[in-house]
């Protein structure tokens, strides 16, 4: 319910008139990362697929490969 | 054994896709270990595949900040389009010492200012500091582009300034038509006897502009209000600790190698 609450808030938040000192900090908040945004970081993702593969042997588990095209920061 | 996993489009379906990774798990499992584990565990010396990026590191002394940027609501939007607020971005924009020491006017007293030019100034919109997407910006698409910063406190080590800028771009390449005009507000405090950035808070705040709709990417209106914050990096996960994401043409291995 927070989570939700939270992705309402940013969905639906209007922009200011202006950006300055006065409006600096609502600005700040909507661009900051909210409840859940950042929950899938809560796993310990490896950044190579060697190291993922490593590890999955040693412990005997499938590798979940989360896969983006491009880039999951916004690059085609 | 390959199990594709993901459900859901435009938006992902949590359940089928938790279903999706307990099926393929189940099968794994079934599977004999003689077929799901190697003889031999891959040597990282002579298994692991090098890749340009291995050589690209963050020099010695870095100021790191975490960029997180947030579209606002705009006429026609679906979850169809990374543009939607729902969505975030998150990127890392790196200094040098040489880089970021450009921000400290050379006259080291309250009120003195000094005015930023070339890279420090315009990597905020080449590398899409300014807007949810990624776009490709050449320096010739800065119509406009003021940074500065002025010295608004010192006490004992610490000098504390404001940075203000604001830029017009629009683009013209086969890539991007697309436009941004915006600005940038923001204040970060130096340490002079540790001769680095011990705090950064800085927003970017502007109306970006997509020049064509394209079918498969976009939904709604052209133009959207978007926020930007970028703060020292809290290097809390492992996206904080990847590199930014324009390392390659934004960077370059040449610029992690020298100071």
């Amino acid at each position: 319910m927070i989570a939700a609450l939270f992705l309402t808030a940013q969905v639906t938040t209007q922009p200011p008139a202006a950006l300055n000192w006065q409006s600096f900090e609502r600005i700040k908040v909507h661009a900051t990362l909210q409840g859940n945004d950042t929950i899938f970081q809560s796993l310990n993702w490896r950044t190579r697929i060697f190291d993922g593969l490593v590890d999955g042997q040693k412990a005997d588990k499938p590798i979940l490969m989360w896969l983006y095209f491009g880039d999951p920061r916004g690059h085609c | 054994m390959i199990a594709y996993c993901n459900a859901g489009w435009p938006d992902p379906d949590p359940d089928a896709t938790l279903n999706n990774i307990k099926n393929a798990v189940t099968k794994y499992y079934q599977m004999p270990k003689s077929e799901r584990l190697l003889a031999k565990l891959p040597d990282p010396t002579t298994d692991r595949i090098k890749f340009q990026i291995d050589d690209f590191t963050k020099p010695k002394g870095t100021l790191d900040l975490r960029v997180t940027k947030r579209g606002y609501a705009y006429p026609g939007m679906t979850t169809f389009d990374e543009r939607h607020p729902k969505f975030f971005g998150i990127d890392r924009l790196w200094f040098k010492p040489s880089e970021y020491r450009q921000f400290l006017p050379r006259n080291l007293k309250v009120g003195a200012s000094v005015d930023l030019n070339g890279r420090i100034s315009e990597i905020w919109i080449l590398h899409n500091h300014m807007q949810k997407a990624g776009s490709a910006w050449w320096q010739e698409h800065i119509k406009q582009g003021t940074l500065s910063s002025t010295i608004t406190r010192i006490e004992a080590d610490t000098i504390d300034i404001e940075i203000k800028g604001h830029y017009e771009a629009k683009a013209d390449s086969q890539w991007n038509t697309g436009s941004y005009s915006g600005d940038l507000l923001g204040k970060a405090t130096y340490n002079q006897r540790t001769g680095e950035f011990i705090a950064w808070e800085s927003v970017m705040f502007g109306k970006s502009t997509v020049g064509t709709l394209l079918s498969n990417v976009h939904a709604g209106d052209k133009s959207q209000m978007v926020a930007t914050y970028a703060t020292i990096n809290p290097l809390s996960d492992s996206d904080d600790a990847m590199v930014p994401s324009d390392w390659l043409y934004g960077y370059g291995l040449n610029w992690c190698r020298t100071p």
